[in-house]
């Protein structure tokens, strides 16, 4: 098989073990989240950049370990960039989100910070990357 | 009974008893799963010698010697302590913490929102619960007889409640399909919950007013009130029992103050 950007990467061993220990704490949690959205207006992130869905805090802990735990670990490079963005550029874990159904969503965007910096990934602070 | 509506009825003999036990059999037991879940994957942090909030490891006679009342008064920053002093006047304090209570709730920046929440919410347990056929059915069919009932509200109202519900469950509908940041969150799983949802109730109001087939309806009403019970506890609408949990127990900026646990490390 070829490698192309989009294939998934080889899975990371240490990825795997994040995964392995925090997938049934983060299926719970994921698994209680109404998707409501009302955490949206908690987040001044979501608030300063006009409104974009994908400022959501529940949006950005489903797209990165979510995602990381539905799949195992197996995304492909171009999927750990979004992963990225979310979790290091879409989110300072400043702590202020509020849930009304108690998910504990810097929490979980911390564990996907750990993941990416598993696979060596980064705030891409000196590429400019931290819109 | 007679002719095409015989099978109808063994169904309705089933959906009315037994069927009902095993739902909510699969509630309990599914709840009680949930509720094991979160036991195994969190820890007490009491047993660590932490005291929530002050990131300080202390021995055991230390966190002994800190009545709740201390812990609260460090977890608030020096103006909020300041502001609490009782020379502020009752009145003044308690406007002060109804104020901070509001700010620190989301639900307060969605005020439309919060009402059609805690409508819904209540509504939805409360007037099935408190409905006189179901009361009827329900000490009927545990072979309690029919003397037996929680209190009870007049059907007419209930039927306008249900209404009132299914209203909500609309708003919520399309909330979903035209809020770009709840659009963004929904799955199809979050429509099918909706309806799985709304289903009994619609199915009621349909049976109430004797809509087409009334038995055939009514059955239907039954099983899918019976399948949302059983599935209450392995859908999203598990958010019931993990809200108090995360709430009561689990130490964090939002949960109630003497929390006692952290995820598991
Ligand atoms: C074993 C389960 C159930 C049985 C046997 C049952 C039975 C009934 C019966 C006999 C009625 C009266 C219909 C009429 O007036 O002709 C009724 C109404 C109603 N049921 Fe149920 N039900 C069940 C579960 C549920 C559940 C789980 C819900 C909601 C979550 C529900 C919501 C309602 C409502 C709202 C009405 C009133 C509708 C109206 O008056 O407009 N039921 N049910
Ligand atoms: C202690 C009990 C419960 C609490 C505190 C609670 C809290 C919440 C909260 C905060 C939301 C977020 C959206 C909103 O505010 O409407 C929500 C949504 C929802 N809840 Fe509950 N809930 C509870 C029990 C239940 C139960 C027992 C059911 C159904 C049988 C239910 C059905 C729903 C549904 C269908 C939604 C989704 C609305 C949507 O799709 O936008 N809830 N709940
Ligand atoms: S994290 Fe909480 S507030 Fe945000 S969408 Fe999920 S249930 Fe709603
Ligand atoms: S922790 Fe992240 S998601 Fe939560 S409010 Fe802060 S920036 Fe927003």
């Amino acid at each position: 098989m070829k490698t192309t950007a989009t294939k998934a990467a080889p899975v990371n061993a240490e990825v795997l073990d994040l995964v392995r220990r925090r997938r049934k704490l983060v299926k719970l949690s994921l698994g209680a989240c109404a998707h409501c959205a009302l955490c949206a207006e908690s987040c001044f992130k979501y608030r300063n950049s006009g409104q974009d869905p994908t400022y959501t805090p529940s949006y950005k802990a489903i797209n990165t370990i979510g995602k990381i735990v539905k799949r195992r670990g197996r995304l492909s490079p171009g999927e750990y960039e979004k992963v990225r963005e979310l979790a290091f550029d879409k989110c300072v874990l400043c702590m202020r989100c509020r849930c009304p159904v108690g998910v504990d969503l810097p929490y979980l965007i911390s564990l996907a910070r750990s993941a990416c910096r598993e696979v060596g990934i980064e705030r891409g602070y000196l590429e400019g990357k931290n819109a | 009974m007679s002719l095409p509506g015989f099978e109808l009825f063994s169904l309705y003999d089933a959906a009315r008893g037994p069927l009902f036990l095993v739902a909510c059999s699969v509630f309990i037991l599914g709840f009680a799963w949930r509720i094991l879940r979160f036991a195994r994957l969190s820890s007490s942090i009491a047993a660590r010698g932490r005291v929530p909030g002050a990131g300080v490891r202390l021995d055991a006679a230390a966190l002994d010697s800190l009545s709740l009342a201390t812990r609260r008064a460090q977890d608030r920053s020096e103006a909020d302590r300041a502001f609490l002093l009782p020379d502020k006047g009752i009145v003044s304090r308690i406007l002060f913490l109804g104020r901070r209570f509001l700010r620190n709730s989301n639900l307060a920046g969605n005020p439309v929102m919060t009402a059609f929440s805690l409508a819904f919410h209540f509504l939805l347990v409360l007037v099935p619960l408190l409905l006189p056929a179901h009361n009827i059915l329900l000490f009927l069919g545990l072979g309690l007889g029919a003397g037996l009932s929680l209190p009870v509200l007049p059907e007419p109202l209930m039927d306008r409640l249900t209404l009132v519900i299914l209203a909500i469950g609309l708003f919520f509908a399309l909330r979903r399909i035209f809020l770009p940041r709840v659009r963004a969150l929904t799955t199809g799983g979050d429509i099918a919950v909706l309806l799985l949802v709304a289903a009994p109730f619609v199915s009621a109001y349909l049976a109430y007013h004797q809509a087409w087939d009334y038995h055939g309806i009514l059955v239907g009403h039954m099983l899918l009130g019976e399948l949302l019970i059983a599935a209450i506890p392995f859908t999203k609408l598990g958010h019931m029992p993990f809200l108090l949990f995360s709430r009561l127990f689990m130490a964090g900026e939002r949960s109630a103050r003497h929390a006692s646990r952290r995820w598991a490390a």
